[in-house]
């Protein structure tokens, strides 16, 4: 039978957030939060200086990477740590935003020629997509579609993961505590940093495969076991390790099945047979594209009149343009070309199988061994590439194009990247000493950056005001009202909420009841209230004194009562 | 089965990605998100498929006050492990947790079985029937996340507190004697009024052998008569004309009453009846011994207040009381159409003693009483001027304050 009372009177709610980030806390012998931050970046900075200093064999020279590393990494270390990042959000907010512009405004115009700049590549690359739609399957606008940089392309990726990432990163431990979708923006900023287009030494992957997973299966851990602390639900630490192991069991194969995906930026074909003249036209050819000369500087289109063949053809990333492709690939090898009989299904197995390389749904070893399996069987593959009709390209290493015909290598184009090519081979060479100091300066660097980030903003220190306020007064008169106001606020959590109809002795004996173990306590709490409440009597400071005792008092019993509980079982 | 919002926020970002940029990246990560949710959901499908759980309440009876254990069987009986799991139990109000809250986390093993025991402290009477049990289970990384309710029923009977009347100071140790009564229905085999000389077809159980030894001839004992040893206890739980917080107390409080008295009869050995007002299922017969007492407290734990007409339901039950029978009377009603009515009621019985808790409680043993400067309202004010001629009406009032133990009444 339900009983007909108040349902909100003795059942249990959890309160959040937790005691840890309830104003005064580090002010009555709490963990100070933000000691360890300075601390902490150094370490990271370090710690990734070092990695790609013994395994890149130079530092990678873009700023942007580079912060977005620190802040992925502190992030990750703050949540493992416990640290409170909620306030320092801006910061790191202010702190991306400086990156952004120093990579976007000085660094980049610096380098690159003019006519490359992330703005205009920017621009072409949205009036492609917009042109996409109408005009999907000439060669010609996915070629420019494809021309589209992969600084552009890289900037917005992570701007737009940034997005996501900062509302993550204002709610990490409520993410982690509610098991919500926070992790799967850790996912994300794991794969982003794991395969930044800039990654393009595959002895270093494993490595840093290595951390990454070890420091997801961490997270992993810390966010469950918070969980399970916050809730307040019971368990064994062997529970907790289980549930790790088994992520982990199921984890490592997954991982193992994507490596070669992942290994890789590109598919090659090469072409063994000598060319091979194209077979009859159909009466319908492809429309003649025209040849243009791009600027210089930028990549050059495939030369591609329907009827010459190249010898050489490369495949190289994109997504968008692996449709293209299969588009492509059907189009001119079904409807402008004519097969002999029984050949078209030979030509199509065999698309399938190059597309199936071009989509990554074969890993990138098997490449070599499919086009050996063309060239035994005979097969024209030229003529299936000249079908295909593509060359891609993307910009590798600081979004360099690179492939047959010219490039642009950046990092001897002009002074300022002479210099930080030389830089980046200095810090590779010199000794330990040496890039420790730079991670230091960093650290230091980007540490003043995001505290005057912090300053900047105006809410920031409201909040911190009102924190302040909210913490109880040590005025005589006053305490007593905060103690007892203190008690109820603890009473609550307990499950016995005063309720509005109830005077104090009425609310105090209702709650020494349930409670006897505190019941001396909260019946001089409660008269103390009374007298300073209705008879304006202050209480002197010995009695005040009692009163602090008392409330420390109802809090060391009920731990007390903890305590038994642990020992119990 | 129900998929974070997250993933399919970040699928969705991945696919703009793709759409809009290509690359190896966002192709990797959806197919990695894929995969991954491919597994959770696998892993999500399957945990509840052959979950077992049971739950076990000793005891099922106990006293206000004291703390019930509950037993929780999970077991795994697939050979496939579970994952995490995490079982609420969402405990009815006044079920305080005594050993932390009834929540558990834990990762089962293939064909493991396991015992989670919580305690859970009961401070007010009433019959708990324990609500079903959440569990939730879902994949390593959260992708997915199953919750379902197991109904594990269980029950558990909270008894009002007894207070020990015979350790206390109270009028209670004789509650229920009175004038002698006129008809001789019942020898009180308690007070001999005399002896006489055996005449043949008396018991021989009656024949006072000390005194026979000593005369030498055969004396027997007579005793007093007395007009009933039944006792009848009314308990008033009408609730018109209170308020809930009020009723809500009182009625913990004078059930606590009901119980000690019922509790010291039948320690007693004599018969009782108990009439809860305005209760009318489960009514008890008159009765006496450990089971009648059981049963009599399982009703005072049932005892809820109602809406009603106390002076009509008296009227009611007042001809089914045992004639010339103790009646008790718990009420908080301090108006005069109920003293009244309770002078009339007197003529069904020998001795009625009324017990008023006008404030609804009074200070159980060991509890000190509050500085306190309310006067007390004119009608208690009245009803103690009045008491004495309710004295000679064989009716006696206990009015017991808010702030007085029991022991004032006498």
């Amino acid at each position: 039978m339900e009983v007909p009372t108040p349902a909100r009177f003795l059942r249990f709610r959890p309160t959040f957030p937790s005691r840890r980030h309830q104003p005064g806390y580090a002010a009555e012998g709490g963990r100070k939060d933000r000691s360890r931050i300075p601390f902490l970046i150094i370490f990271l900075v370090f710690l990734q200086f070092g990695l790609h200093a013994l395994f890149l064999g130079q530092l990678t020279t873009r700023p942007l990477f580079w912060g977005l590393l620190v802040v992925f990494y502190s992030s990750l270390l703050f949540s493992l740590f416990q640290v409170r990042i909620n306030k320092s959000l801006h910061g790191w907010l202010w702190g991306f935003l400086l990156i952004l512009l120093f990579e976007k405004v000085i660094f980049y115009p610096s380098i690159y020629p003019l006519d490359n700049t992330w703005l205009k590549e920017l621009g072409t690359g949205f009036q492609n997509l917009f042109g996409l739609g109408k005009d999907l399957l000439s060669p010609l606008k996915v070629g420019e579609l494809v021309s589209l940089n992969h600084n552009a392309t890289a900037a917005l990726f992570f701007t737009l993961s940034i997005l996501l990432w900062l509302p993550a990163g204002v709610s990490m431990d409520r993410a982690l505590r509610y098991n919500s979708w926070g992790w799967f923006l850790i996912i994300t900023l794991l794969l982003l940093v794991w395969l930044e287009p800039t990654r393009t030494f595959p002895f270093f992957f494993p490595l840093e495969l290595m951390v990454l997973v070890s420091l997801f299966l961490l997270l992993l851990w810390r966010a469950r076991a918070e969980r399970w602390r916050s809730l307040r639900l019971r368990h064994e630490k062997g529970d907790l390790k289980r549930v790790v192991l088994w992520s982990l069991l199921v984890l490592v194969p997954l991982l193992i099945f994507l490596f070669p995906w992942a290994w890789g930026s590109a598919v090659h074909f090469q072409s063994f047979l000598p060319k091979v003249p194209p077979l009859e036209a159909s009466t319908s050819p492809p429309p003649s594209i025209p040849q243009s000369t791009p600027a210089s500087g930028t990549f050059p289109y495939i030369t591609l009149p329907p009827f010459s063949l190249p010898s050489w053809v490369e495949v190289l990333g994109g997504y968008s343009s692996y449709i293209a492709i299969i588009l492509f690939f059907l189009i001119g090898a079904f409807v402008y070309f004519r097969f002999g009989k029984g050949e078209s299904l030979l030509y199509f197995l065999l698309a399938l199988g190059i597309l199936a390389l071009a989509l990554w749904l074969l890993p990138p070893y098997l490449g070599p061994i499919l086009t050996k399996a063309f060239y035994y069987l005979k097969v024209g593959v030229d003529s299936l590439f000249a079908a295909l009709g593509l060359k891609r390209g993307i910009a590798v290493p600081g979004g360099t194009p690179t492939g047959p015909g010219e490039g642009v290598n950046p990092e001897t184009s002009n002074w300022i990247a002479e210099f930080i090519r030389s830089l980046a081979l200095f810090f590779s060479q010199a000794s330990v000493i040496l890039i420790t100091i730079g991670a230091v300066l960093l650290a230091v660097i980007l540490f003043f950056v995001l505290k005057f980030g912090l300053r900047r903003f105006p809410k920031i220190k409201e909040q911190g005001k009102r924190s302040k306020e909210a913490r109880p007064q040590t005025s005589d008169f006053l305490s007593p009202l905060s103690f007892y106001f203190k008690l109820l606020r603890i009473l609550e959590e307990k499950g016995i909420k005063r309720r509005e109809s109830e005077t104090p002795w009425e609310y105090e004996r209702r709650a020494a009841s349930y409670l006897p173990f505190i019941k001396e306590e909260v019946g001089d709490l409660t008269e103390a209230f009374v007298e300073a409440r209705y008879a304006q009597i202050a209480p002197s400071s010995e009695r005040v004194l009692v009163l602090e005792k008392d409330l420390a008092q109802v809090e060391r019993k009920f731990q007390e009562e903890e305590k038994k509980r642990v020992q119990g079982k | 089965m129900r998929l974070r919002p997250g993933v399919l926020l970040l699928a969705l970002f991945s696919v703009v990605l793709l759409v809009f940029f290509g690359g190896k990246t966002a192709f990797l990560f959806l197919l990695f998100l894929f995969l991954l949710s491919l597994l959770g959901y696998f892993l999500t499908w399957r945990a509840f498929a052959r979950l077992k759980l049971e739950r076990r309440v000793k005891p099922t009876r106990l006293s206000s006050g004291e703390v019930a254990q509950i037993e929780l069987v999970v077991e795994n009986p697939s050979s496939l492990p579970l994952v995490w799991l995490e079982i609420w139990d969402n405990f009815q109000p006044y079920m305080i947790p005594h050993d932390g809250p009834p929540r558990f986390a834990l990762s089962l093993k293939g064909r493991e079985k396991r015992v989670l025991t919580y305690r859970a402290l009961l401070n007010k009477r009433g019959e708990y029937n324990l609500r079903p049990l959440v569990v939730s289970a879902g994949d390593p990384w959260c992708l997915w996340r199953k919750e379902r309710s197991f109904d594990a029923p269980a029950s558990l009977m909270v008894f009002p507190r007894i207070i020990p009347i015979a350790t206390i100071n109270l009028p209670l140790r004789k509650p229920f004697e009175g004038k002698k009564s006129g008809i001789r229905a019942y020898e009180d085999y308690t007070a001999i009024s005399g002896l006489r000389e055996y005449f043949p077809f008396d018991p021989l159980k009656r024949v006072h052998w000390k005194v026979t030894a000593h005369l030498g001839k055969l004396m027997v004992k007579e005793f007093e008569f007395s007009s009933s040893t039944t006792l009848a206890v009314w308990l008033d739980l009408v609730s018109t004309g209170h308020s809930k917080d009020f009723m809500e107390v009182y009625e913990e409080y004078a059930c606590m009453i009901a119980a000690s008295i019922l509790y010291y009869a039948s320690e007693e050995h004599i018969p009782t009846l108990l009439k809860v007002f305005p209760e009318e299922k489960g009514e008890l017969s008159l009765g006496k011994g450990k089971d009648h007492f059981l049963r009599q407290m399982e009703i005072l734990a049932r005892a809820r207040a109602k809406e009603g007409n106390l002076l009509q339901h008296m009227g009611l039950a007042a001809p089914h009381m045992p004639w010339q029978s103790n009646l008790v009377f718990i009420s908080s009603v301090l108006n005069k159409q109920f003293l009244y009515r309770l002078v009339e009621l007197r003529l069904r019985s020998r001795h009625l003693s009324l017990y008023l808790l006008y404030e609804g409680s009074f200070l159980l043993p060991g509890e000190k009483p509050r500085y306190n400067f309310l006067l007390d309202p004119i009608e208690v004010s009245e009803l103690r001027r009045m008491s004495g001629i309710l004295e000679e009406q064989n009716i006696s009032v206990h009015l017991i304050g808010g702030n007085e133990p029991l022991e004032v009444v006498s």
